[in-house]
């Protein structure tokens, strides 16, 4: 049996402006399901997966999250919206001058979650990525490995149903990769929706694969 | 939410940008100083030159046989007048005492009667309407009880001039101060929000409303629009008290509440407005979401 359609886009597209546009993209994603996006540098994945958090404006098309249309103009509306949904961007830096700890509390107070879910879940999600014995440390004193598994940690807080990641695994050692891996399958599992732009072909046998070129989007396989 | 939450993320924006927060602390407390000058010298520009341009006389010479009633008459007509600060009656008696002090000889003895009349001396508001001023005098040359008025029209005219030249180069001084410490004020402002920008763009994108971003700023702004007003207010105060302590009375409309109340709204409205810009580019990408529409 099919399962419920969490978030479904139609003819979304982004203009870059001197003439570079992404052409109209649709998908879908269900309950469960893992969803990789693959391709080349530039093709336009990290366009894709902004686009689809509300992130960038998009002229055309729709975005829709179980059935109901996104209202990316209101920062309220997004805002609820993005409770909903984790999003992991590599590139963005964390805040510094606080503890990981901290930041993650910060973080699960934003999803809206009660003072004792927080104390919880800061053990838990720390644990979960491995990070515990870093949660007093600085995300300014973090390396590059921690800081992904991190900014995990902060896209996992108050159980989101579906998960965004622009390049969650690239340009980490094997063991962080493995770690990663094994959590998002372990989300999978447990009915998270998850939507990644990755290179690693490992990822691509557990879900559906989708190739990127030129802006288009095609099933792989 | 916790309801620490606010106030400990304010301090830590606080903390995280010492130099900046203690300098829009000075600016702050600049441009109160600067507000509680310009209400001290509109509010008492009047007594303030009186006090220092005492050596303008304005005498009242009165008859000899001046009777009482026209003399209460003559004191409650002064009182009446806007123009005339205060009136002093200085008799026969008062007069040679006077001369005696001034010069160590007794003019009785010299000229074997007490030579004075009785007067009025006045001290006129230089800082007021000066031909009200000149039409006042008139009308006090014309009552019953007064023989001559005296005052020099040219010196007058000087104080009032020089007086006038004064308040204009302070009033622009202090306008030009104002201007420059907005400015300052602003752009550590602006700094201090920068500081918090990832802090901003972290919790948008974590699907907090933005009111919630909002309050620790807000709150911030309040501290600190609130804490550099009281001390210009205190400063202020320790002014006015020095100066009536050398003489000279500044009458001022610095209430605490004139100055409380907007300064405790003065950087909250600030901060909003900055915090639209900053808050749409933590919720879009770079800024760059224009229209508002679904997609």
């Amino acid at each position: 049996m099919k399962q419920e359609v969490l978030l479904e886009a139609r003819g979304l597209s982004y203009d870059y402006g001197e003439g570079f546009r992404l052409p109209p993209v649709s998908l879908t994603l269900r309950r469960g399901e893992l969803l990789v996006i693959h391709g080349p540098s530039g093709a336009g994945k990290s366009t894709l997966i902004r686009l689809l958090c509300g992130l960038l404006p998009s002229p055309t098309g729709r975005l829709l999250y179980r059935g109901e249309p996104v209202d990316c103009g209101s920062p309220d509306r997004l805002a609820a919206f993005r409770r909903r949904i984790g999003i992991v961007e590599p590139r963005r830096p964390l805040p510094t001058g606080r503890s990981l700890r901290s930041l993650l509390d910060l973080a699960l107070q934003a999803r809206g979650l009660s003072s004792d879910a927080r104390r919880r879940q800061c053990v838990r999600l720390l644990g979960q990525v491995g990070l515990s014995a870093r949660a007093q440390a600085d995300p300014a004193t973090l390396s590059e490995g921690e800081l992904r598994r991190a900014q995990l940690a902060l896209a996992l807080g108050g159980h989101p149903e579906l998960l965004l990641l622009d390049e969650p695994l690239s340009n980490l050692p094997a063991e962080v990769r493995d770690q990663i891996f094994a959590e998002l399958k372990s989300l999978r599992s447990r009915g998270t929706a998850i939507l990644l732009s990755s290179h690693d072909t490992r990822l691509q046998e557990e879900g559906r694969l989708l190739r990127m070129e030129h802006g288009r989007l095609e099933e792989a396989r | 939410m916790s309801p620490w939450h606010v106030p400990l993320e304010a301090l830590r924006i606080l903390a995280r940008s010492k130099v900046r927060a203690l300098l829009l602390l000075c600016a702050s407390g600049l441009f109160w100083f600067v507000v509680c000058q310009l209400l001290l010298l509109w509010g008492s520009s009047g007594s303030l030159s009186s006090g220092v341009f005492r050596q303008v006389p304005a005498d009242l010479y009165l008859f000899r046989d001046t009777e009482p009633a026209d003399l209460e008459r003559l004191r409650a007509t002064v009182d009446s007048l806007s123009e005339i600060e205060w009136g002093r009656l200085i008799t026969p008696q008062d007069a040679a005492a006077d001369f005696l002090r001034a010069f160590g000889e007794d003019p009785e003895e010299l000229l074997g009667e007490n030579p004075f009349p009785m007067s009025v001396e006045l001290r006129l508001r230089l800082g007021g309407d000066r031909p009200r001023m000149e039409e006042q005098l008139r009308f006090l040359a014309f009552q019953p009880a007064v023989e001559e008025l005296q005052y020099s029209r040219g010196l007058l005219d000087k104080v009032s001039g020089r007086l006038r030249q004064g308040t204009f180069i302070l009033l622009a001084l202090l306008l030009l101060l104002l201007v420059g410490v907005l400015l300052l004020q602003r752009m550590a402002w602006a700094s201090q929000l920068r500081a918090w920008r990832p802090e901003m763009e972290t919790l948008a994108r974590l699907g907090a409303p933005p009111a919630e971003i909002r309050r620790p700023l807000l709150l911030l702004a309040v501290i600190q629009g609130l804490v550099p007003a009281l001390a210009a207010l205190a400063c202020s105060l320790a002014l006015v008290g020095l100066a009536a302590g050398i003489g000279l009375p500044l009458r001022a409309p610095l209430s605490l509440w004139w100055i409380l109340l907007p300064a405790a709204l003065w950087m909250p409205l600030v901060e909003w407005n900055r915090q639209e810009k900053q808050l749409r580019a933590s919720y879009y990408d770079s800024g760059l979401f224009e229209s508002r529409r679904s997609v």
